[in-house]
């Protein structure tokens, strides 16, 4: 007869009091993280220069991440004028590394392999330290890269601390370029400084990435 | 010859005057620069001519081709939207651009706004009241405009509007009508505020207006486009509609700011013949105003919530949801979630079959227990769908120290009905009087612990029943709660009543041990079920935990049998198994699983469910098969073994180029828990086949058949 004995009875209550209140207090609890600040999802990807590069190879190191898209207007934008090749310059003189993405799929605008990557490297006048072939898009995605460009710069210790567009003024208009803010440069002189950059997240634009 | 030249010269003359007269009588658009390709550019203008301080529209129009798009203002994940630079005679003046309303485009996984086909883009004009009748004004535009498809090109084009100043102004009917056309879908000001609310996930924007809550009553579909990147673009918009206008759930993006903020924006609701309208909704920080969120709303692209119109209130919908769930209720008892709480039940009942009145007792405890529980639930829901959530059956065990707890019961419950332990014989002597009064209080709770397990069975015959109440106001969500609880505790409660069942159940003896040492195999089978749960929501990590902790709760338990019968020996065995109960539980609170690890999608060898991923399939003219499931629904584990893998299901999708896609609502996810309500649900499972060539999908049933999936597959397939 004490199959309903005490015990049991107690257990059944606290049971379903502890749970009903676990529910109540994990309702309230937890929100949204942003980006900034993570560790920068580690990748593994072969490059145009024909070498694998990982994102632990460069501990120790600020890292710029540029994803691009030959075809892309806004890409065209920044190029044409020589800004993303200043920035590319500047940056890897102080030091940074910078990695190049195509995230375009095969048979899709901006596809590349690497005759066709180093080719635009030389034709652009680029200065990335690699240009990473993506095109099963593994990185972009892990990254949420969006755009065209968009922009990540990535701590020393590996936590990032930019991500978003490479300007200020989302058009794809040459003229624009003197009058915007460049947040990747600004980025990188405030770690240099050994302050959080500010904006350390912004909309990135352009044209959608090709997965 | 004279009559003859005199009559060419009068003819040419004649001629040369109708074509200056006809340049002075009309509007003249002529393009002088572009270099655009994908679309076709003019100005057009509502006047043939205009008069001295009279104000009227232009427009530029761009003619798309086909599968190319322009975009709206805020141009979503990608994109521009069109600009223009004025050249503008003395005194003349231009408005800003009156967009009509936007479409949303998806792109892969992006979310663009914007326009197919044409665009017509107004523009106020104004003319001084000091223009001299007789002259001619001439507007010199440069249209800057990205035209995308899958790649993107960037169109420009200066154009030259000319038109005649005369006293009175002049229609141009052509035109004036496709300018109006596109100023009738332009937002129009709400008659009411508009206000935003911060949610756990997002936002809930609320606006207020009375043609607004009609338009939704009759929308084909609904969306609210923000004008800022605070949103995610593509996550699906839950819509709920009153008599005093509409809400909508929207989910932040990684842009939002954290805390309270303005969030303007525009709800587009396209009519059931294909027309559009848009209403400008400027939310500002506050609370909700009433009679705005009573009934769901078809969002855009979505399925009608609840089926069509049977989502409004109506007494005998009510009714008959009530039913359905008192009887979904009923059905519950053969859950397998229920069952082992059952097998407690069942030897309690064989305990007290044979003294009528204590069976009785009972009976109504363990109702009360249902009830209260579900009550309890039901609270929980109403709250979580004030505070912007969308809770559904089964809620509960989404949280990993919940599942964590539970499994630990189960292992406790388990080892006592093996009689590893007697606590309640050694901690005081029973008395028989007070045996009476523990057995229904065990009743009770009894029917507790079975209501909390059972609900995430949504029973077969639940399910839309369920989905439409818990669309409803608090009351109905709280009486069908308590219409499922009744449905739950009916079969026992009557047995418990009925003298006759006494004589069929054995008098209590020897058999009744062994009887309750077997019911602890079903409790340890519980805990793998929970365990396996676990798994999905905090890994092997949190597993590890969780058998470590009941490795505590068996050590603390042998504590308790061996040294309980001294006062220190008892608090230092309650310490240790309160302890082994509550520290793994919290802990595996923060422990998560690793990302994509051990989803249902990846067990099942399936893609992993998106919106966008299915927008993407349904693009590319495939059919799609969804699966709606989680770890702690034991219904859909059925269906997944004895339906979707079947030979015969697996042959029919390899055959058609079935995509197949699972939703994992095993932890808590707000996008597949509005989807579930887009499709009228409250939980899991829920099936979805798409045809292959588009539209909305079909729902199978919650019960799958190897031959139902074939068909529904065949069906889908036969649509093209």
């Amino acid at each position: 007869m004490a199959f309903f004995n005490r015990d049991r009875m107690k257990l059944a209550a606290a049971t379903g009091v502890a749970a009903v209140i676990s529910v109540a207090a994990l309702v309230v609890a937890s929100a949204n993280a942003l980006p900034v600040g993570d560790i920068a999802p580690a990748f593994k990807e072969a490059s145009a220069q024909g070498k694998e590069v990982q994102l632990a190879d460069f501990k120790g190191k600020t890292v710029v991440l540029e994803w691009t898209n030959d075809g892309c207007p806004f890409v065209q934008k920044h190029y044409n004028s020589k800004n993303m090749q200043k920035t590319q310059e500047a940056a890897t003189m102080d030091g940074a590394v910078w990695i190049t993405v195509i995230s375009s799929k095969k048979g899709s605008q901006g596809y590349s392999d690497a005759a066709r990557a180093n080719k635009l490297t030389a034709d652009r006048g680029a200065h990335p330290d690699y240009v990473l072939l993506d095109a099963d898009g593994s990185m972009g995605r892990a990254y949420g890269a969006k755009t065209t460009p968009h922009m990540f710069v990535i701590t020393p210790e590996g936590k990032i601390a930019y991500t978003g567009a490479i300007d200020s003024i989302q058009s794809n208009d040459v003229r624009d370029i003197p009058k915007a803010t460049n947040y990747v440069t600004a980025a990188l002189a405030s770690l240099k400084a050994g302050k959080a950059p500010d904006p350390a997240l912004t909309v990135p634009y352009g044209c959608s990435v090709k997965y | 010859m004279r009559g003859i030249r005199s009559r060419i010269v009068g003819l040419l003359a004649a001629t040369f005057a109708s074509l200056v007269v006809g340049q002075a009588a009309f509007a003249q658009s002529q393009i002088l620069s572009t270099d655009a390709k994908q679309a076709k550019p003019s100005l057009i203008s509502e006047r043939a001519a205009v008069a001295p301080g009279d104000p009227f529209l232009i427009a530029l129009s761009l003619k798309l081709e086909d599968t190319w798009h322009v975009y709206w203002q805020n141009p979503g994940d990608s994109g521009l939207p069109p600009t223009v630079k004025w050249k503008l005679p003395e005194g003349v003046t231009a408005g800003p651009f009156k967009w009509p309303a936007p479409e949303a485009i998806p792109l892969a996984t992006l979310m663009n706004f914007g326009y197919e086909h044409e665009l017509v883009l107004p523009m106020e004009i104004k003319v001084p009241a000091n223009a001299k009748p007789g002259d001619k004004i001439t507007l010199t535009g440069a249209f800057d405009w990205l035209i995308c498809q899958d790649v993107c090109i960037p169109e420009k084009a200066e154009i030259a509007l000319t038109l005649p100043v005369e006293a009175t102004p002049r229609s141009n009917d052509a035109e004036s009508a496709a300018i109006a056309k596109s100023i009738a879908t332009s937002a129009m000001p709400l008659t009411g505020g508009a206000t935003v609310e911060r949610t756990k996930d997002g936002f809930k924007v609320s606006a207020a207006d009375g043609d607004l809550a009609d338009a939704a009553k009759s929308a084909s579909g609904i969306r609210f486009f923000p004008l800022g990147p605070e949103t995610v673009y593509n996550a699906p918009q839950l819509f709920h509609r009153g008599e005093a206008g509409v809400s909508v759930q929207l989910k932040a993006s990684d842009y939002a700011k954290p805390g309270d903020q303005d969030l303007p924006g525009i709800i587009v609701i396209s009519g059931g013949d294909g027309t559009l309208k848009s209403w400008d909704v400027p939310a500002k920080p506050g609370a909700a105003p009433a009679g705005v969120a009573d009934t769901a709303v078809k969002a855009a692209g979505g399925a009608p919530a609840g089926g069509g119109d049977d989502e409004a209130f109506t007494i005998a919908g009510f009714l008959l949801a009530l039913g359905a769930g008192f009887v979904g209720g009923m059905v519950l008892n053969l859950m397998p979630c229920v069952l082992p709480v059952l097998a407690v039940k069942a030897a309690g009942l064989a305990a007290t079959a044979h003294d009528p009145k204590e069976s009785r007792a009972h009976g109504l405890a363990y109702l009360a227990g249902i009830l209260v529980c579900f009550a309890i639930l039901g609270g929980i829901v109403v709250a979580l769908k004030a505070a912007g959530e969308f809770a559904g059956f089964g809620f509960q065990l989404q949280y990993a120290p919940v599942t964590a707890f539970f499994t630990l019961a189960m292992f406790a419950l388990g080892l006592n009905l093996l009689g590893v332990f007697e606590v309640g014989g050694s901690l005081m002597g029973v008395g028989q009087g007070l045996a009476a009064k523990n057995g229904t209080s065990g009743a009770f709770f009894s029917g507790a612990l079975a209501a909390f397990v059972g609900a995430p069975c949504v029973g077969p015959f639940m399910a839309s029943a369920a989905g439409w109440a818990l669309q409803q106001n608090a009351a109905v969500v709280i009486t069908m709660f308590l219409a499922i609880g009744l449905g739950l505790a009916a079969p026992f409660v009557a047995l418990s009543f009925i003298p006759q069942v006494a004589k069929i159940i054995p008098k209590p003896g020897k058999w009744m041990a062994t009887f309750r040492q077997i019911l602890a195999f079903p409790m340890f089978l519980t805990m793998l079920w929970l365990l396996w749960t676990l798994a999905g929501q905090t890994g092997a990590n949190g597993v590890i935990v969780v058998v470590g902790g009941a490795i505590a709760v068996g050590f603390g338990i042998w504590l308790a049998t061996k040294w309980g019968g001294s006062i220190p020996g008892r608090v230092v065995a309650g310490a240790v198994i309160v302890a082994a109960f509550l520290l793994p539980s919290a802990a595996t609170a923060s422990i998560k699983a690793p990302e994509g690890g051990e989803s249902l999608a990846k067990e099942a060898g399936a893609e992993p469910w998106s919106v966008e991923r299915v927008a993407q399939l349904q693009s590319e003219g495939r059919i799609i098969f969804v699966d709606f499931t989680a770890r702690w629904c034991v219904t859909c584990q059925v269906n997944k073994q004895v339906a979707i893998d079947s030979q015969k299901a697996r042959k029919a999708f390899e055959q058609n180029n079935v995509a197949f896609l699972v939703a994992d609502w095993t932890n808590r996810d707000s996008v597949i828990a509005s989807a579930l309500a887009e499709h009228g649900r409250a939980g899991v499972p829920l099936y979805l086949v798409y045809p292959a060539a588009g539209g909305d999908p079909v729902v199978l049933p919650q019960v799958l058949t190897p031959g139902l999936v074939e068909k529904a597959v065949k069906d889908a397939a036969g649509t093209m």
